[in-house]
């Protein structure tokens, strides 16, 4: 017996080398590869605007979007909450990088369509890519009747926005992203200048536990329709994930859901406490 | 038959200290509940024997796991085994009363147990699993099958899916070494 046992702590300490050994071989053989960044955000908004993220091919997305009213109007309007703006849509991807999608919002009764495909995806391994880019393109249709005798015709209920969304996931927890905008107008109203705006968006998540981040977003104006009406468009929030939800919770000024809203229609003040709670519910599906 | 007497014909020049290595090897898992059915493949597993101590080993990356449904891949990775801190799984051990001339001898599959220890998630078990070899001339198979705990490897089930999501999965792995001639 003793022999035996001396020679089995004698292969004992040999085990020991042969294992490392074995996984630094293991690791040594292994093939060099591209490894594609995923998760730079939880959802496929930051909070009001669009992130990097695009679904998967065959995955629809239901999203619906409500934005109270403002916290300061006070306890008689329940703060905000007798009043609420709704956003439904469908989002669906046809294919790996590019998803269109469908929506409607109650405020102004606007009708929105969008496209977004990925150019670009953050990737380490034999080629590395530092940031993912995204094209976002959409149109809006405000239905919303007119009080004043003018009839605008249907370009002229349109609304175009054009968007560069680009990320970097900086570290597991932390990513930021850049989303340099320009958004057409084809009607604006008298008191109102020109009929373009454009901004840079700024926004970003930090990862606090594996299923909650915190998310901040900021719409920078270089000029818009008219400075004395509109405000730069601001959110906080959190994303919360069970499963195949996302709910995200945000507090911002921007009372619009969809580009040309909030970024260049944004009337309240957030520093001024015109703040609405809000929130977004996306389910998604694996249509195929 | 004739595959046998191949197989006994390699036995010497595998005995000098081979290492096999399998660097597409076959790893799944399977997760059942009355409410829902978890699988998930990975075809890049990795694993290595050495025939002549009966030495183990595999590493398997987290993030080559495929599901049938991505948005499914996508929280395996980011909320349950967090494969940007814990990237692999790894198993190193040994083969019981190895002996490489009945593995490569074939008269049937050949069974050994396994010992060793295997992290994921950053935590370490040791374990014990039944791997079951059989040769021809070209390839040396081995496969396993056993059963692991969430629990033990420290994988938080939320209580919304609790209902969705097994406490424990059926793991299966598959390896093809080459035998050199």
């Amino acid at each position: 017996m003793k022999p035996l046992l001396l020679v089995a702590a004698f292969f004992t300490v040999l085990d020991l080398y042969g294992q490392d050994d074995l996984l630094g071989l293991l690791e040594e053989s292994e093939r060099a590869r591209d490894e594609v960044t995923i998760a730079t955000f939880k959802g496929t908004r930051i909070i009001n605007g669009h992130s990097v993220e695009t679904r998967n091919e065959g995955v629809l997305d239901f999203i619906i979007s409500h934005r109270f009213g403002t916290l300061n109007s006070g306890a008689y309007e329940l703060w905000g909450l007798d009043q609420s703006n709704i956003r439904l849509a469908l989002e669906y991807a046809f294919f790996e990088d590019l998803m269109v999608g469908l929506g409607r919002s109650s405020f102004e009764k606007t009708y929105d369509a969008f496209l977004k495909y990925k150019l670009l995806k953050q990737k380490t391994g034999t080629k590395n890519i530092p940031v993912s880019a995204v094209l976002f393109a959409s149109t809006t249709i405000k239905t919303l009747r007119r009080f004043d005798g003018f009839e605008p015709t249907f370009i002229d209920k349109l609304a175009n926005t054009t968007q560069l969304l680009v990320a970097r996931k900086i570290t597991p927890e932390l990513s930021i992203q850049l989303s340099p905008t320009y958004i057409y107008y084809h009607l604006i109203e008298a008191n109102e200048k020109r009929n373009d705006v454009a901004a840079l968006g700024i926004g970003g998540r930090y990862k606090i536990t594996s299923r909650v981040t915190f998310n901040a977003e900021y719409f920078y104006q270089f000029f818009n329709k008219n400075d004395q009406f509109y405000h730069d468009a601001i959110a906080v929030g959190v994303d919360i994930e069970t499963g195949g939800h996302v709910f995200q919770l945000q507090f911002t000024n921007a009372t619009a859901m969809i580009e040309k809203g909030f970024i260049g229609e944004t009337r309240n003040d957030f520093f001024g406490g015109d703040i609405h709670f809000g929130f977004n519910i996306s389910r998604a599906f694996q249509l195929k | 038959m004739k595959a046998q007497i191949f197989g006994l014909l390699i036995i010497p020049s595998v005995l000098f200290g081979q290492k096999l290595i399998d660097r597409s090897a076959y790893a799944h898992f399977y997760s059942s509940t009355p409410l829902e059915d978890i699988e998930a493949v990975n075809k890049k597993a990795m694993g290595v024997v050495d025939l002549s101590s009966g030495q183990v080993a595999v590493a398997i990356k987290m993030i080559d796991f495929e599901f049938d449904r991505s948005l499914m891949q996508e929280h395996f990775n980011e909320n349950y085994v967090e494969s940007d801190k814990y990237p692999k799984a790894t198993f190193t051990g040994s083969i019981a009363d190895f002996d490489s001339s009945k593995v490569m001898k074939l008269i049937d599959t050949v069974s050994f147990k396994v010992k060793g220890s295997m992290s994921i998630h950053g935590i370490t078990n040791e374990v014990e699993a039944e791997v079951n070899f059989i040769a021809n001339e070209r390839k040396l198979y081995a496969s396993t099958k056993f059963i692991l705990a969430l629990e033990d490897y420290d994988i938080d089930i939320p209580k919304v899916v609790i209902l969705n999501i097994a406490e424990e999965v059926e793991v299966t792995a598959r390896f093809a070494f080459d035998v050199p001639k």
